[in-house]
């Protein structure tokens, strides 16, 4: 890898920069080291705040002290209020951040309890609806005012989850499908643009992250929920993905981006019932495109998960169903050789 | 180290955006230049080898399922045919294009794959009667030369889940009414091949660089070695069977578990694993003092959860430390 030295002077050859940037990047860097934490890290910390948060919200519901709904709602929102301080306090210290996390966890969970309870309406889709809101005026406090990228990337997933939950169960399935949809954009616009969130790193990095997350838990979810109208969320994912290809590449014969289009066009057949193929394919593409070993991952995954069920769920014999994986087999087969030897006619390979 | 010769990672490069020193489209040029996004001839690549990865596991799949479904209409004859000429062409074209290239592992990987299928088709029509844990071993073994030879890690991850499948299976085929030694037999397979796997990583093979397959393996033992823990603790680690010495393997099993956290740690840094030893160590500590002290006291919720917190904090602390040590890039 080259250094900062060697960077500086490439850009400069390229676009003069202002003369004292160098020494301005030599004290930003000397000042202070990019201090993140690993993923993993943040999985483990995620598990064990909410393994503590579910311990904590049974021994306060076990101590018999909250009686009503209001009281839950109450505590509740203490108890946010409690982790945000407590996050700010801590804010330099990662090894502690669960113990706010759990905290905000618990809280979270009062207000929706609280806010379930209320009138004592506890099946109704009213109550069910004011309590998904509570939860998601909850969850965007937490992701403006708490200071933490974890929670920031698990309330923007909850926050997703929970819109499509609340119109799902408002019998409102068309809606549900095209929030999906523009949460695929939204993955798209967001990624494609990655170097804007550097504005405001610290809320718009997990947001994004958390975005990615809440496309795929609400695909999930599309797929084992109430019966929703697949082909708009089809059609808009597979516009998104076209648009993702045509921007990515700009300098691209123009052979070649009509062909990442026909390519989309051919994933919108088999997707047309299952639209998390595009919206996998889509993380993947933008996740390649931007360097992002994570993106790639989740997106590869998902992309076999989308494919599996697919094929699972087929109305179809196996022998048909085995044609059918042949089929798309010697396809992706036959696509690649022709990139192969379109790629090295460019001198690519 | 002057700040200006760090190298020019990308976490550095978007501190500097954040800090407003560069403005985004000198983020990406520099990003570019740093070499973190694709270049076009990457792009050519990463299209090649995805369509290849898919179209292969798709066709591999098709050929599964049309065995599956056991075509009545189909002579048997028809059926060995069909099978072996795809193994052949598989076996054929990854000797034609040599196992250097990544079209040649491929199709090696799957025509080991497809013995599998011819196994299981010779069950089918003749009816054998064949246990599970017989096809997997069968299976196992007949690519085990191949998976020797070829230097594919996916063929040897194919080659561990076989053998971890016809142990799970054989247990139950073959000593139904005995006590589940499953959990301690897994553990000590994939321990063994993880122990194997690292010896010869070790000695810096190109194909066994990725970490991703010992943390495979690491994953496996590690679940297992859980599991057996549990248990141990479930039975209150009294010896049910009077003459075996059942609390032997788990404790083989947390001995083991913390040297593979000083392996990971000192001798072949990769954090991933002493995460996710440290997340196994949370979860048998939690049910060892669980058990001790009951859940029938309102307390116990109260004492488990700070209990969790306080664990799980440790463990941070000391991954963290280890990050800075191993110079993660974070």
């Amino acid at each position: 890898m080259i250094t900062m030295r060697e960077l500086l002077a490439q850009l400069h050859a390229e676009t003069p920069l202002a003369p004292d940037l160098p020494e301005r990047v030599g004290q930003a860097l000397a000042a202070s080291v990019p201090a993140t934490t690993p993923w993993y890290i943040h999985g483990l910390v995620a598990f064990g705040a909410s393994i503590a948060a579910l311990l904590l919200l049974v021994f306060t519901g076990m101590t018999g002290a909250i009686t009503s709904g209001a009281g839950a709602i109450t505590v509740g929102g203490t108890l946010i209020v409690a982790a945000i301080a407590l996050r700010f306090m801590v804010r330099s210290v990662s090894w502690l951040a669960q113990l706010p996390l759990a905290f905000s966890m618990v809280g979270a969970l009062m207000v929706f309890g609280g806010a379930l309870l209320i009138d004592g309406s506890f099946d109704s889709t009213l109550g069910l609806s004011r309590a998904l809101l509570a939860l998601a005026l909850v969850e965007l406090l937490l992701i403006l005012f708490y200071p933490d990228q974890l929670r920031r990337l698990l309330s923007t997933l909850l926050l997703a989850l929970i819109i499509c939950w609340l119109l799902l169960s408002n019998e409102l399935p068309l809606a549900a499908a095209l929030f999906v949809a523009a949460l695929g954009w939204g993955v798209a616009l967001l990624w494609l643009h990655e170097p804007l969130l550097n504005r405001r790193a610290d809320i718009l990095r997990p947001v994004a992250y958390g975005l990615v997350f809440g496309l795929f838990a609400c695909l999930v979810a599309l797929l084992f929920g109430p019966p929703t109208p697949r082909w708009p969320l089809s059609l808009t994912l597979a516009a998104a993905l076209a648009y993702a290809a045509w921007s990515l590449l700009p300098y691209a014969a123009l052979q070649t981006r009509l062909l990442a289009l026909l390519g989309v066009l051919l994933l919108l057949l088999p997707a047309w019932e299952t639209p998390g193929m595009l919206a996998a394919a889509l993380v993947l593409l933008l996740g390649f495109s931007r360097g992002n070993r994570i993106l790639v991952g989740l997106g590869g995954l998902f992309l076999a998960g989308f494919i599996g069920f697919f094929y699972y769920s087929l109305a179809a014999t196996l022998l048909v169903k085995s044609f059918a994986l042949v089929g798309a087999g010697l396809l992706l087969l036959a696509a690649r050789a022709v990139v192969l030897r379109a790629s090295a006619r460019a001198g690519l390979l | 180290m002057e700040p200006l010769d760090q190298p020019a990672s990308a976490a550095r490069l978007r501190q500097l955006a954040a800090a407003g020193l560069l403005s985004p489209p000198e983020l990406e040029r520099a990003l570019a230049h740093a070499g973190h996004l694709p270049t076009p001839r990457a792009w050519a690549r990463f299209a090649g080898v995805a369509l290849l990865l898919a179209g292969a596991a798709l066709c591999l799949a098709g050929v599964f399922f049309f065995f599956a479904y056991n075509w009545a209409d189909l002579h048997r004859f028809a059926k060995f045919a069909l099978i072996q000429i795809a193994l052949l062409a598989a076996a054929g074209y990854a000797l034609w294009r040599g196992l250097d290239r990544l079209d040649g592992q491929v199709a090696l990987f799957a025509a080991c794959a497809l013995v599998g299928a011819l196994l299981a088709v010779f069950g089918q029509v003749y009816q054998t009667g064949a246990d599970a844990y017989t096809l997997f071993l069968f299976w196992a073994t007949l690519i085990a030369v191949p998976t020797l030879l070829a230097r594919n890690a996916p063929l040897w991850m194919l080659f561990a889940v076989l053998l971890n499948l016809s142990l799970y299976y054989a247990q139950e085929q073959l000593i139904a009414n005995f006590r589940d030694l499953r959990p301690a037999a897994l553990f000590a397979l994939n321990a063994g091949l993880l122990l194997v796997w690292e010896l010869v990583r070790s000695r810096s093979e190109a194909w066994m660089r990725p970490p991703w397959y010992g943390r495979a393996l690491l994953a496996l033992a590690a679940w297992w070695g859980t599991v057996l823990l549990l248990d141990a603790i479930d039975s209150r680690w009294i010896t049910l069977d009077g003459t075996l010495p059942i609390w032997i393997a788990p404790l083989v099993a947390l001995a083991l578990g913390g040297l593979a956290a000083h392996h990971y740690l000192r001798r072949a840094p990769d954090l991933p694993a002493p995460s996710l030893l440290a997340l196994c160590a949370i979860v048998i500590i939690t049910a060892q003092i669980s058990q001790l002290i009951g859940w029938d006291n309102l307390f116990s919720f109260l004492f488990l959860g700070v209990l969790v917190l306080a664990q799980v904090a440790v463990a941070t602390l000391l991954l963290l430390r280890a990050a800075r040590r191993m110079g993660v890039p974070q």
